[in-house]
């Protein structure tokens, strides 16, 4: 008894204590409250019921994940298919953003302009980026196919967004659309760095290409963890461009798990008459939202050293 | 610095309210879509003008898909905003893609449109859901009969004595070509057979690939394409309609082996356009106009306003009835649309004054106008009595309706496929994904145990046992 009120005068001194941090945090937590967490709820109760979003929604007890784990390859292929993307984009983005980032951190004007203009894409809407894209990467008059006809590299034009290249070309458009965003955090990651620690390598004779595999490169390893991370969770969760580049096709290529997830809740084909799927897709949500999580807890397990290293 | 600090703080707080303030309002729902293409930011200013000039009137809003028909309907809707005497400001917008997520997030936020566009084919979803008002008792005698005789039909636009929506205009999937590039190759007709297409298609990009241009292309983004290609030409050589027999009252995808067949051969050999695949209409409508695309399948309301106003082009175009199989019509082509168009919100806060709008709209003023510009073929007798043909019918007769477009009778609702949709079984078999036998196999499994499960939980079996596609028997 005695033990449950000092804990409960513990935690009532600390919010106190802090209570201007708690209050800046509450209208986050309201926003999230109100904009995730509700309804996350609403859709979940959902995930053992046939509910088409109006009428009557009917029990099916586990049904909905029997057919996911047994009848959908549609939504396995997604799977694979979102793997494949998120690796892609993670191999690109992230040492691309790293070398930017090293190449622009130092304070200048001329840096800042190009950090500048590479952070740009990060603040364009994703559909707009696509509709841009789609005109530079169509097949029949696309600048990026005569570009490269003019450098003679191909002799005919490539199917950008055809069954064999259009996954290539939606990692492209996500890797230039990311980029700039890692790279300000890998800036920030690098301007924490002490200079004295860059001068000691130096006085001990290390060269630049030494300095940035010994000292930089461990020193960013507690940021660099937290950035895959980030850049894990994101990537997972992208769709906007593929849906109005590719509406996840050509035939399936390009569908992704929350695309996918999506045209269970919003069938998106024009002049469909596919019902939504709200009971189903609850119960998809929540077969992805364990696979990300999967994903993500299996990364923090790996990557659990990268705090050490400072210490 | 202090000083500094405040001011930054001042103006971070201004932006957040404003930000706030702007991210709120009914205005919201209007500006998401790009109406009629434009930006959101034009829409947003359009709708300001709006709310500024319906000040003291009742608003109705109006939400159509229609961007072929903006021209002419914007500046009748304005002269009606400006003299009729019922107090009426009509609020025209105007959407682009995904119509009918935008309708359920209207209707599930309580933001819905007074009168609105029913999306093609889900006339049923759409009464299912509640969304259309009984007009019914809005019409007397006089009213229900200047759409002629057997204007309301059970499925297409009432369910027994109710009436959800109105004959507004019609329209029909066609096969487009370029006079031009026929002639060039010296094609002196457009192919009747599939057969015929196919042999048109490869003379065509075998002779003038090298020029960019192509003997035949597809808008298969999206599974819509097969319902603009495959599907009318299945019906016409006398197949089923989307899978389903009504003879039986099963699905078989049977009939759609030699179209797809055909289809695969001009997809997937290199005859087509390249990339059409990844092809959306309005792209592929461009490279029509282009020259660069010897022929596609459209929808006869729509090409003429698109190569008017939208994509102007000089190449001599026309258009020709679908080809079939053998060259015979063994049944009939449904319609694009037809019977069916607007519907009044069912929980709109003016039900008298959005009939009113419905009135103005399907008004003989108002269609007779629309049949002359070529908009659509109008399927209201007393507009068409009073109306001139239209030029585009006058130099393309096959624009025109045929005996052979009709609607033919009301599918299975709702009904669950699991697993990939028709249309995206199709698209995979013409571009040499998937093998035809067993791609017809798998959707006859499908389908029937979807089906099999609708009758189970309930709803009736469709069954004409006198049913042929040609006569359409719907006697039980």
């Amino acid at each position: 008894m005695k033990k449950n009120d000092r804990k409960k005068n513990g935690l009532w001194k600390t919010l106190k204590r802090e209570r201007t941090s708690y209050l800046m945090l509450l209208p986050n937590i309201i926003m999230f409250a109100a904009f995730t967490v509700y309804p996350l709820c609403w859709a979940l109760r959902y995930m053992l019921y046939d509910y088409r979003g109006y009428g009557e929604a009917r029990y099916i007890g586990l049904e909905n994940f029997v057919r996911l784990f047994t009848r959908d390859s549609q939504y396995w292929d997604a799977v694979v298919n979102t793997l494949v993307y998120v690796g892609g984009k993670l191999i690109l983005t992230i040492p691309l953003a790293f070398l930017l980032a090293v190449l622009l951190s130092k304070s200048s004007r001329s840096n800042a302009v190009a950090q500048s203009i590479i952070f740009t894409p990060t603040i364009m809407s994703s559909a707009v980026m696509a509709l841009v894209f789609y005109l530079l990467f169509n097949t029949y008059n696309g600048e990026i196919n005569r570009l490269l006809m003019d450098l003679g590299l191909i002799k005919e034009n490539v199917n950008w967004l055809g069954i064999d290249y259009a996954m290539l070309t939606v990692i492209i458009i996500a890797v230039w659309g990311g980029v700039g965003n890692y790279m300000v955090y890998f800036i920030a990651g690098l301007t924490g760095i002490p200079s004295d620690v860059y001068e000691s390598a130096k006085i001990d004779g290390a060269n630049s290409v030494q300095i940035l595999f010994k000292v930089t490169l461990p020193m960013m390893a507690p940021v660099l963890k937290m950035i895959l991370m980030l850049a894990l969770v994101i990537s997972f969760m992208d769709m906007q461009s593929i849906m109005v580049l590719t509406e996840g096709g050509p035939m399936g290529q390009t569908n992704v798990m929350f695309l996918y997830i999506y045209q269970l809740f919003f069938p998106i084909t024009v002049g469909s008459a596919a019902p939504q799927e709200f009971g189903y897709g609850a119960a998809v949500s929540l077969v992805s939202a364990c696979i990300i999580g999967m994903f993500t807890g299996l990364y923090l397990f790996l990557s659990r050293k990268l705090d050490k290293i400072t210490e | 610095m202090k000083k500094k600090s405040k001011i930054l703080a001042l103006l971070t707080t201004l932006t957040l309210i404003c930000t706030a303030a702007g991210c709120s309002g009914k205005d919201a729902v209007t500006t998401t879509p790009a109406a009629d293409g434009s930006s959101a930011g034009q829409a947003a200013q359009d709708s300001t003008a709006a709310n500024a000039a319906s000040k003291d009137k009742i608003t109705i809003t109006y939400w159509n898909t229609n961007r072929h028909d903006q021209e002419y309907m914007t500046p009748l809707i304005e002269e009606f905003n400006n003299t009729n005497s019922d107090n009426i400001y009509i609020d025209y917008q105007i959407y682009a893609e995904n119509y009918s997520q935008m309708l359920d997030l209207a209707f599930s936020t309580d933001s819905a449109p007074d009168v609105f566009q029913i999306p093609n084919n889900e006339f049923s979803t759409i009464t299912e859901k509640g969304y259309a008002l009984d007009i019914a008792p809005y019409m007397d005698d006089a009213y229900r009969a200047r759409f002629g005789d057997g204007a309301f039909v059970e499925g297409i636009n009432s369910i027994g004595d109710a009436v959800y929506s109105l004959p507004y205009t019609a329209s029909a999937v066609r096969l487009f070509y370029n006079k031009d590039i026929f002639e060039r190759v010296g094609i002196d007709h457009a192919p009747e057979t599939l057969a015929e297409m196919v042999e048109d298609a490869k003379l065509i990009t075998e002779q003038l690939s090298g020029e960019g241009i192509y003997g035949i292309a597809g808008n298969y983004k999206g599974g819509n394409a097969v319902a603009r290609t495959i599907d009318p030409i299945v019906m016409k050589s006398g197949g089923t309609r989307n899978g389903f027999d009504y003879k039986t009252g099963t699905f078989d995808f049977s009939s759609y082996k030699p179209v797809l067949e055909a289809f695969r051969d001009m997809y997937s050999t290199g005859a087509a356009f390249p990339g059409s695949e990844s092809l959306d209409i309005d792209p592929l409508r461009t490279q029509f106009a282009a020259g660069k695309i010897a022929m596609y399948m459209s929808l006869s309301h729509a090409e003429p306003g698109v190569y008017e106003s939208q994509f102007p082009t000089d190449i001599h175009w026309d258009c020709a009835l679908v080809p079939t199989v053998d060259g015979t019509a063994a049944g009939k082509q449904q319609l694009w649309v037809g019977g069916s168009n607007l519907a009044v919100n069912a929980n709109t806060e003016h039900p008298e004054e959005s009939w009113k709008v419905m009135e103005f709209l399907h008004s003989d003023e108002v269609m007779s106008g629309y049949y002359t510009a070529g908009l659509g073929t109008v399927m209201i007798p007393s507009a068409v009595e009073k109306a001139e043909p239209p030029e585009s019918m006058k130099k393309m007769p096959c624009l025109e309706l045929t005996e052979d477009d009709q609607n033919w009778p009301a599918l299975p609702t709702n009904m669950v496929v699991e697993g990939k949709d028709y249309p995206t079984v199709c698209t995979e078999v013409i571009f040499g994904i998937t093998d035809v036998d067993a791609a017809i196999e798998d959707l006859n499994t499908r389908y029937n145990a979807a089906y099999d499960k609708l009758v189970e939980s309930g709803q009736e079996r469709i069954v004409y046992p006198n049913f042929d596609p040609l006569n359409q028997n719907t006697d039980k």
